[in-house]
């Protein structure tokens, strides 16, 4: 009797780690839901809170500004899914899009790295928790990121097809890219 | 006439504005102008009288003209329909409705305030015009806020239940803490 007491323990004991690793997997798969706090401003703004997913859409002299990384872009199209300021997880920019991004060192509280990027088309989305700014070269115009590092000022451009900066490990993945150093105003 | 009739049966508690206030179990005889129009203060529309509901209307006044179906308000308040649900209410300064085979028109202006039934959406604005039949708001110098944003413009078309739009000149949005 008590061998068969202490299997059922230990079954139930491996049943219960199973079902919280599941938990936890489930968790770290939703893509983090990150408020948007910001202004903008265009000639043209549609909505549709009703459609799935929910549509904000600004046309004509875009231009947004949120102190979240001290983010500004302007551009001619800019679309999001927005059901509410709670749940915007994409945000497509598209036509002359210039954007600046202003990244924070974690450990010091200080700007560390400003990146200043323009493009045919830029879009921001949630890829599992990570937020992924993703460039890619339209029309043939090729997208071009350039990054500051505020410390020495000094510059990195980088140009190419495809261009993807995750803000939140800092990584920059590209395809066909070039890389340049200077320093700034050089 | 039936139109005519309507609005006069639901001023039920209305006060006549020329002859001497009748007694209240008596229903008032509406102040006929001599251009043809008909003043009732205090009243409410209901429109249609049977079939799914469009639009209720309770105002400070209502003037009925000559055109058949036509009104003019102060002071209104209204209830907008969907299908027989009602989805917004508006208020306004005045306005001007007109209410002919089973549709209903509605011009706003002055301080004009709609919102819908959960009180999550709220479009004021100057003018406001709402045509039942099309499911359409156009609303001039808009501002629109809900879901965590605030949403200002020149001029703006939306649904009757605020949840679609369309805006254009000087859009500006804001996100807000809360509604």
């Amino acid at each position: 009797m008590k061998s068969k007491r202490a299997f059922l323990v230990a079954l139930l004991a491996i049943l219960g780690a199973i079902i919280l690793q599941a938990l936890d997997f489930a968790q770290a798969a939703t893509p983090k839901k990150v408020p948007f706090v910001g202004d903008l401003s265009a000639d043209h703004f549609r909505f549709d809170t009703k459609q799935t997913p929910a549509t904000m859409t600004y046309d004509g002299h875009v231009k947004l500004i949120s102190p979240v990384n001290n983010t500004s872009i302007t551009c001619d199209q800019l679309k999001t899914n927005a059901v509410s300021r709670d749940e915007i997880t994409s945000i497509d920019a598209s036509g002359h899009v210039k954007f600046s991004v202003t990244t924070v060192d974690k450990a010091t509280g200080k700007p560390n790295y400003r990146f200043e990027g323009a493009g045919e088309l830029v879009q921001y989305s949630l890829v599992g928790t990570a937020p992924i700014v993703h460039m890619a070269k339209v029309n043939g115009v090729a997208p071009r990121l350039t990054m500051t590092d505020l410390a020495s000022n000094k510059q990195t451009i980088f140009s190419g097809e495809e261009i993807d900066y995750n803000l939140e490990s800092g990584v920059i993945e590209g395809k066909m890219v070039n890389l340049h150093n200077q320093e700034n105003g050089q | 006439m039936i139109w005519l009739a309507s609005i006069v049966l639901a001023a039920g508690c209305g006060k006549r504005t020329r002859n001497t206030p009748a007694p209240p179990s008596v229903p008032p005889n509406p102040a006929a102008m001599s251009d043809g129009t008909v003043t009732v203060t205090d009243s409410r529309i209901e429109y249609p009288d049977s079939g799914p509901r469009i639009w209720v209307a309770e105002a400070g006044t209502i003037i009925a003209s000559a055109e058949p179906g036509a009104v003019k308000m102060t002071k209104v308040s209204c209830r907008l329909y969907q299908r027989g649900m009602e989805v917004l209410r508006v208020s306004a300064d005045g306005g001007d409705a007109i209410q002919q085979d089973g549709a209903v028109q509605v011009s706003l202006a002055g301080h004009v305030r709609a919102e819908d039934l959960r009180r999550e959406l709220r479009l004021t604005a100057d003018r406001f015009e709402w045509a039942s039949q099309h499911d359409r708001v156009s609303a001039v110098n808009i501002h629109w806020i809900g879901l965590g944003f605030d949403h200002r413009a020149d001029r703006g078309i939306f649904s009757t239940d605020l949840t679609r739009g369309d805006c254009r000149g000087h859009v500006k949005t804001k996100t807000t803490v809360s509604n």
